[in-house]
């Protein structure tokens, strides 16, 4: 009988032990795969949203804490439309208001006409026109959960609101945001001729260049480009620091789990490798059985530990309290590290308890139970 | 003529608890070829560490062991060695809990070459020899103390050792399934010139082997000078 067909039959028989250690290496690889696919979603979901609007690039008040407490002027707007490379402004203030139900929402205003509108889906309705008064447009995943619906009446800063229409964005936090005309919510929040942020869309060619000049011309702004912009914020930073962490512990915590239930596994049996050294098989073929069971053990629970991960960060994304913020970012190269990761301490985790188990005299353990 | 040996042991040594415990306190041994040699002696006079060191099963701190023609040194040594010539017996039966009784003793055949239908061939004929062929596809779980000890031997045999060592291996048995064992090592040792060494505390079966040698704290010698030259 070979080492394989050993590890197979070992295999086979589906001990606790082999159950134990699986599930063990498959909820590492779940949360591995769940805990980075959410934290690189709060990364993302931020840039996305103003990539997918067709800012190429935003400007901020210098040093703001986040995009919601930067202050700027609106003329700034105009007269940052006149420098060369620009090609379109988009000034916006961002607030944040209480539905009457409690739940907070995010108002996004920009002035009519202006291109980030051009980035929304209209499934219902319309988009709000010049003159229209105190009305909205509604993402429609958060008119989807508050039961919202065109003609409804939605309040927002304490004053009555019509619902003139439905809209899709291409991401998530898109979906999520309630819409209006810029000067009716600068009047309602107190903020006239103030924004938080501009956004700029720049002649392609020359966008670099473009930045440059722009960040010489106007010292007290902060000028990003979009893609790089969740890097340059405070949540973007804090994103970016948690994802890297989690990563790292549930690495850590994978590389234990499977270390240590590989361990007892390969322990609870040193009976067994005394036998089989009695018998005359040699060391190396007594390890490369158990590397063998530690491959095929590892490699079913990576699969099932992906699939676990998957499920449970989508699971997680769908939550009341942030569903439509934030979706888990899990692309096939995350599944093939942490599959590879499961087979790389799966393999670990056997090769040390297996080579130190195998490496004490056979009579140790045979002399008795 | 001088009879060839089958082992010749000479000033083993082997202590545990930091020297405290010497198990093995300088041991001699000639066993000749063919001959059936009885290990016996109070408990804990070293008698399983005898026969493991024997196997080298049990590192030894001093002495010299010439073994089957050989002298094994390095552990690959010992491994081929238990692979093609010395089979081994213990109290208890150590059956892989994976394993039917046929894949219990196929795994002793070592990778000599042979098909899987040989191999299984071979199983079956050794479990037959120790009146096991009814349970060759159960698992050793749901057999008996008996049962599976008979497997064990058989797959003590499956590479035709020239010696075996048997550590009490009727130790867990009732008299019944003794007698079955017993019967049938001692029926190899007389059909094959197996030789034997079997510990136990069992004076008729040590008076059914031609010597015995008896330890004490961890000192050994045959009760009658005759065995040895
Ligand atoms: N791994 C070990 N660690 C510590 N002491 C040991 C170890 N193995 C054996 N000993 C000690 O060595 C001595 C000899 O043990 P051994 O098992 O060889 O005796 P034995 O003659 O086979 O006894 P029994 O008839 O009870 O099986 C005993 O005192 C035992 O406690
Ligand atoms: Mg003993």
């Amino acid at each position: 009988m070979t080492a394989l067909t050993l590890a197979l039959r070992n295999l086979s028989i589906w001990h606790p032990r082999n159950i134990g250690a699986l599930a063990g290496i498959m909820i590492a690889v779940a949360s591995l795969v769940a805990l980075i696919g959410l934290a690189r979603g709060v990364q993302e979901s931020l840039a996305s949203a103003l990539v997918n609007r067709g800012t190429d690039a935003l400007v901020t008040e210098a040093g703001a804490f986040d995009l919601i407490s930067s202050i700027l002027m609106e003329e700034t707007a105009m007269a940052l439309a006149k420098q060369p490379g620009v090609t379109a402004v988009a000034p916006e203030l961002s607030r944040l208001t209480t539905l009457r139900d409690g739940r907070s929402v995010a108002v996004t205003a920009w002035p009519v006409g202006t291109f980030p509108w051009d980035s929304l889906k209209v499934t219902d309705g319309r988009l709000p026109a010049t003159g229209d008064g105190q009305v909205a447009v509604i993402g429609q995943s958060l008119a989807t959960r508050a039961g919202f619906a065109v003609g409804d009446r939605i309040e927002l800063f304490h004053t009555e609101f019509q619902v003139v229409g439905l809209v899709t964005a291409q991401s998530v936090l898109g979906r999520s945001l309630v819409y209006a005309a810029l000067p009716v919510v600068q009047e309602l929040t107190f903020r006239d001729g103030q924004v938080t942020s501009v956004g700029l869309q720049l002649d392609k060619d020359q966008s670099a260049e473009t930045l440059t000049q722009l960040r010489d011309g106007f010292p007290a702004l902060n000028i990003e480009a979009t893609a790089d912009l969740s890097d340059s914020y405070f949540f973007g930073q804090i994103a970016r620091v948690l994802a890297l962490t989690i990563s790292t512990v549930a690495m850590l915590s994978a590389v234990l789990v499977i270390f240590t239930t590989m361990s007892t596994a390969v322990n609870a049996r040193r009976g067994e490798l005394a036998i089989l050294s009695a018998i005359g098989w040699p060391r190396q073929r007594i390890v490369a059985s158990l590397l063998i069971e530690g491959a095929v053990l590892s490699a079913i629970a990576g699969v099932l530990g992906i699939l676990g991960g998957a499920l449970g960060a989508q699971v997680v994304t769908a939550l009341p309290s942030i569903t439509g913020y934030i979706a888990p970012v899990i692309g096939p190269v995350l599944l093939v590290q942490a599959f590879l990761v499961s087979m790389a301490v799966g393999l670990l985790g056997t090769v040390i308890p297996a080579l130190r188990a195998t490496a004490r005299a056979p009579a140790d353990i045979l002399r008795s139970r | 003529m001088r009879e060839a040996l089958a082992i010749s042991a000479r000033g083993l040594r082997c202590t545990f608890r930091q020297g405290q415990v010497r198990a093995l306190d300088g041991v001699d041994i000639d066993v000749p070829a063919g001959a059936a040699v009885a290990i016996t002696g109070p408990s804990g006079s070293g008698k399983t560490t005898l026969i493991h060191a024997l196997a080298g099963l049990q590192p030894v701190e001093a002495g010299d062991i010439d073994i089957a023609g050989g002298t094994p040194e390095t552990a690959q040594d010992w491994t081929a060695l238990r692979r093609s010539q010395i089979g081994m017996v213990f109290q208890e039966d150590w059956l892989l809990p994976a394993l039917t009784a046929a894949q219990n003793v196929e795994i002793a055949l070592g990778e000599n070459g042979l098909s899987a239908a040989e191999r299984r061939q071979r199983a079956l004929a050794l479990l037959a020899r120790v009146n096991a062929s009814d349970f060759a596809d159960y698992r050793p779980a749901g057999l008996s103390g008996g049962e599976r000890q008979r497997i064990a031997v058989a797959r003590s045999l499956a590479n035709s050792p020239a010696i075996l060592m048997a550590d009490e291996p009727t130790g867990e048995l009732d008299s019944a399934n003794a007698e079955r064992i017993i019967d049938l090592l001692f029926g190899l040792h007389a059909a094959e010139g197996l030789t034997l060494l079997i510990v136990t505390h069992d004076a008729d079966l040590a008076a059914r082997c031609q010597a015995q040698f008896v330890m004490r704290d961890g000192r050994g010698a045959y009760v009658d000078a005759g065995v040895p030259a």
